[in-house]
């Protein structure tokens, strides 16, 4: 009798896993999981954020969203040992956020996985949008410590806004020290370029 | 007897199918996954037993859920519950945040009360929640820590006090300083 229970579950699982599968088409599982059209999208991004890595001495950490809000589609999060000075990080995250709207919005994955969703949401843009982009720079030194006061700790780009935080020396967690929206650091940007 | 088996087998089933879709394959969710099952063997080792476990490692390691049954503990008073939490709590947080090499990969780093929820069911012998006046449910989530008494009436858990988390860290604290530390009472035994 038991025998029987445990084949029973046993084929019941494995039905339940294929049929949720099959409902989910070409879904893939491992670093990046999804539906195939995502995974694809999220290794074109990975590629695009190691050439980025090495173009600026970072580790690249991962290609999805790492940022708290809800509408990021396309993000990539990078480890720099840097020290950044707010002035310094506004220009340089500027110049990457806009970069890779750029590449979002060239890449043939990024339009196939798009395709995708706009197959359950009519509405959604064929083009990638800078409200679903997040960009996150942490800043910890060689042992794994957070870079310190003066300098960045942490950028975050999401909600078409920068976050520039540093370290709170005496608990280590992040204080907000400055934002800015989207727009006004691609002013900013130019301004200071030309 | 075979309906209670088939339930089971059913409810293992999906147990089974909700872990197929939620695996993280990548080391740092696995050594999370590590640190969670030592603590997991600390706590079997003193009488609890693990009941259920969730995890958010959504590409960075945000929220970990778990929840633990146990026959061997009791507690009828808000310090002694109080105490037992935010040790649990601050012993589930600890390792996360010596493992430097797991540092980058936290959501928030240090890991506090805010991405840890642990779950407490206290039950008699026979698997019973306990009655008043000991707490039959102790939770600390999402910041805020809840002691539940367990209401006979409506067979569900009935609350008893809440408090932020930090409040109860302070409370903790003083104790600590106080040289305090709460008393365990002996299980009840079975009456036949």
């Amino acid at each position: 009798m038991k025998t029987a229970l445990i084949t029973a579950l046993f084929v019941l699982t494995i039905c339940l896993t294929s049929s949720c599968m099959k409902g989910k088409q070409n879904y893939v599982t491992g670093k990046y999981t999804g539906p195939r059209a995502e995974v694809a999208m999220h290794y074109a991004l990975e590629e695009y954020g190691r050439e980025v890595a090495t173009a600026h001495d970072m580790q690249f950490l991962i290609a999805g969203d790492t940022t708290d809000d809800k509408g990021i589609i396309y993000c990539l999060t990078f480890r720099s040992g840097a020290t950044m000075r707010l002035e310094k990080g506004r220009l340089f995250a500027a110049r990457q956020v806009k970069d890779f709207l750029k590449m979002l919005q060239t890449s043939p994955e990024v339009k196939a996985f798009n395709a995708l969703l706009r197959k359950e949401n009519p509405t959604f843009a064929e083009e990638a949008q800078i409200a679903n982009v997040g960009y996150k720079i942490v800043f910890w030194d060689k042992s794994t410590k957070r870079v310190q006061k003066p300098y960045l700790a942490q950028i975050l780009f999401s909600n078409k806004t920068f976050y520039f935080y540093r370290t709170d020396p005496k608990t280590q967690k992040l204080e907000l020290i400055f934002k800015e929206a989207y727009v006004d650091a691609l002013y900013h940007l130019e301004a200071t370029s030309s | 007897m075979k309906l209670a088996l088939l339930k089971k087998a059913v409810l293992v089933a999906l147990a089974c199918l909700s872990c197929t879709s939620c695996i993280c394959h990548r080391p740092e969710c696995a050594r999370a996954d590590e640190l969670i099952q030592k603590n997991d063997q600390l706590l079997i080792k003193e009488g609890y037993t693990p009941a259920y476990f969730s995890g958010s490692y959504h590409n960075t390691i945000r929220h970990v859920s778990k929840g633990y049954i146990t026959k061997e503990h009791q507690f009828a008073t808000l310090p002694t519950a109080r105490f037992f939490i935010v040790e649990q709590m601050e012993a589930f947080a600890k390792p996360f945040n010596e493992e430097k090499a797991l540092h980058i990969y936290l959501q928030d780093y240090p890991f506090s009360a805010k991405n840890i929820s642990l779950q407490f069911h206290f039950l008699d012998q026979e698997s019973r929640p306990l009655l008043y006046p000991n707490f039959a449910q102790i939770n600390s989530m999402q910041g805020q820590v809840t002691y539940y008494y367990w209401d006979e009436v409506t067979n569900n858990p009935r609350l008893a006090f809440s408090e932020r988390y930090d409040q109860a860290l302070n409370s903790y604290n003083k104790s600590k300083l106080a040289n305090w530390k709460p008393k365990l009472k002996p299980t009840p035994k079975i009456q036949q």
